[in-house]
């Protein structure tokens, strides 16, 4: 995603103290952090949850942030990343919701349905893929990141993206192939 | 994105994944975690107030190893003084090196033994300067006895000639000794005498000695511990003297009389 407007400015005072430009940063990230846990968990409860850990940890540590030139979402989208891999290990012990746990919506009843069941079996078939894999993906093709941006969130080399995003959309392509033959059988379709 | 680099298997999934639904925060969930945020600048969590980071820790930690040594070395010195070794204990040269000692742990009030080297040369500071006495410590069975003369693991002790105990000490005792050289010579005169065997006790009031010799005629005093003559000479005919509980539990145990 594009940097916030004099996005330096906003980190150095963040960093300071300013709860204005802590807030502006917070408004900037926040769709775009949500959305990217959002496809790695397993509800968006969760991911609002998650999120907001993120966005505390971002305040804990803008004191001690080093301004290198790198983008600052990248910086988000790693603790996002840890968040999320800190949930899976402690999710072990807790059951699964079986529902996606929306908030419930009567304007267009079917779309929704339809979009939440997308959102699910995409949720289902990135769960099944490596970590990196699921991060390049939603970050590269959900949320339109460059090559560079990604490459600097996974700590991996530009080149190394290029590659490992053709492989990632080879797996997922067969998990989504796999889920779609899966739910017709179950339906008792022809496959 | 330039399309041209993926194969049209990988355009359909890249298709899904753009137009995959686009969930977002909702408001209220997007003003509380707005509201968390800002509250948490104001109270920082316990981990990153200062004083809790790790560069806090060394001087406690010294503090620690300080005082560990400390301790041991005191074990090892009260270890001596009691005489809980069986071989002699006579130590020459003990020399206490306090070098260092945090002001919470300075040993105020504790007696270093030192034996026979009158001149200390410790390294401490004021605040550990710790009150030395000469003392030989022996522990040990008596060897033999020449009128004031007790031999213990080979080495000659001379009691005070009006010791009570010298009436009531016989060969095989044991006996816990603080010694010190006599001023001119180099005999070691014992400072205080404890029996340490159950046989002989001695009345911290009065210096009275009793030996338990073995004879139920023979009845402690009111001050000694008892150290079972009474269960072995309850159950003696001609004693006189009432089972001390009747629980029975002298009955049959003892050796009998001599």
């Amino acid at each position: 995603m594009e940097p916030l407007p004099d996005e330096h400015g906003l980190i150095a005072r963040a960093g300071s103290g300013d709860k204005d430009a802590v807030s502006a940063l917070y408004e900037g990230y926040a769709q775009a952090i949500f959305r990217y846990i959002s496809y790695r968990v397993e509800s968006n409860m969760v991911a609002e949850d998650l999120t907001a850990e993120v966005f505390l940890r971002m305040v804990q540590g803008l004191p001690r942030y080093q301004d290198t030139g790198a983008p600052f979402g990248a910086w988000l989208y790693r603790i996002a990343a840890t968040q999320i891999a800190d949930h899976h290990r402690g999710k072990r012990r807790i059951a699964e919701p079986l529902s996606d746990n929306q908030p419930s919506d009567d304007t267009d009843p079917f779309g929704k349905t339809a979009k939440a069941q997308e959102q699910a079996q995409l949720r289902r078939a990135l769960k099944s893929l490596s970590e990196d894999y699921q991060t390049l993906l939603i970050l590269r093709f959900m949320q339109g990141l460059p090559h560079t941006e990604v490459a600097a969130i996974l700590n991996k080399s530009d080149a190394a993206i290029r590659v490992m995003q053709h492989r990632a959309l080879k797996a997922l392509a067969k998990a989504l192939g796999a889920d779609t033959k899966a739910r017709s059988y179950l339906r008792g379709e022809e496959s | 994105m330039n399309h041209s680099e993926f194969n049209p298997q990988e355009l359909d999934v890249i298709n899904r994944l753009a137009n995959a639904p686009q969930p977002t925060l909702n408001p209220a969930a997007f003003e509380m975690i707005h509201a968390q945020m800002l509250n948490a600048m104001d109270t920082p969590p316990k981990s990153f107030r200062p004083g809790r980071r790790l560069g806090s820790r060394p001087p406690v930690i010294a503090a620690v190893v300080v005082t560990i040594a400390l301790v041991s070395s005191m074990v090892i010195l009260i270890s001596i003084s009691t005489g809980k070794n069986p071989t002699p204990t006579v130590s020459l040269t003990v020399m206490p090196t306090f070098t260092t000692v945090p002001p919470s742990v300075a040993p105020t009030g504790v007696i270093v033994t030192e034996a026979a080297t009158l001149t200390s040369t410790t390294e401490t500071t004021p605040e550990a300067t710790a009150t030395l006495e000469s003392v030989i410590v022996v522990e040990g069975p008596v060897q033999s006895i020449n009128v004031n003369v007790i031999t213990i693991f080979g080495i000659d002790i001379a009691l005070n000639a009006d010791d009570p105990i010298l009436s009531v000490l016989q060969v095989g005792d044991v006996l816990h000794i603080e010694a010190d050289f006599a001023t001119d010579t180099t005999t070691i005169v014992a400072v205080t005498v404890e029996p340490v065997s159950n046989e002989v006790n001695v009345n911290p009031s009065t210096g009275e000695i009793w030996r338990d010799d073995g004879n139920c005629d023979h009845l402690p005093p009111p001050w000694a511990p008892a150290n079972g003559w009474r269960q072995r000479c309850a159950a003696a005919p001609d004693n006189g003297s009432p089972p001390e509980n009747g629980n029975g539990m002298g009955m049959g145990e003892g050796e009998g009389n001599n």
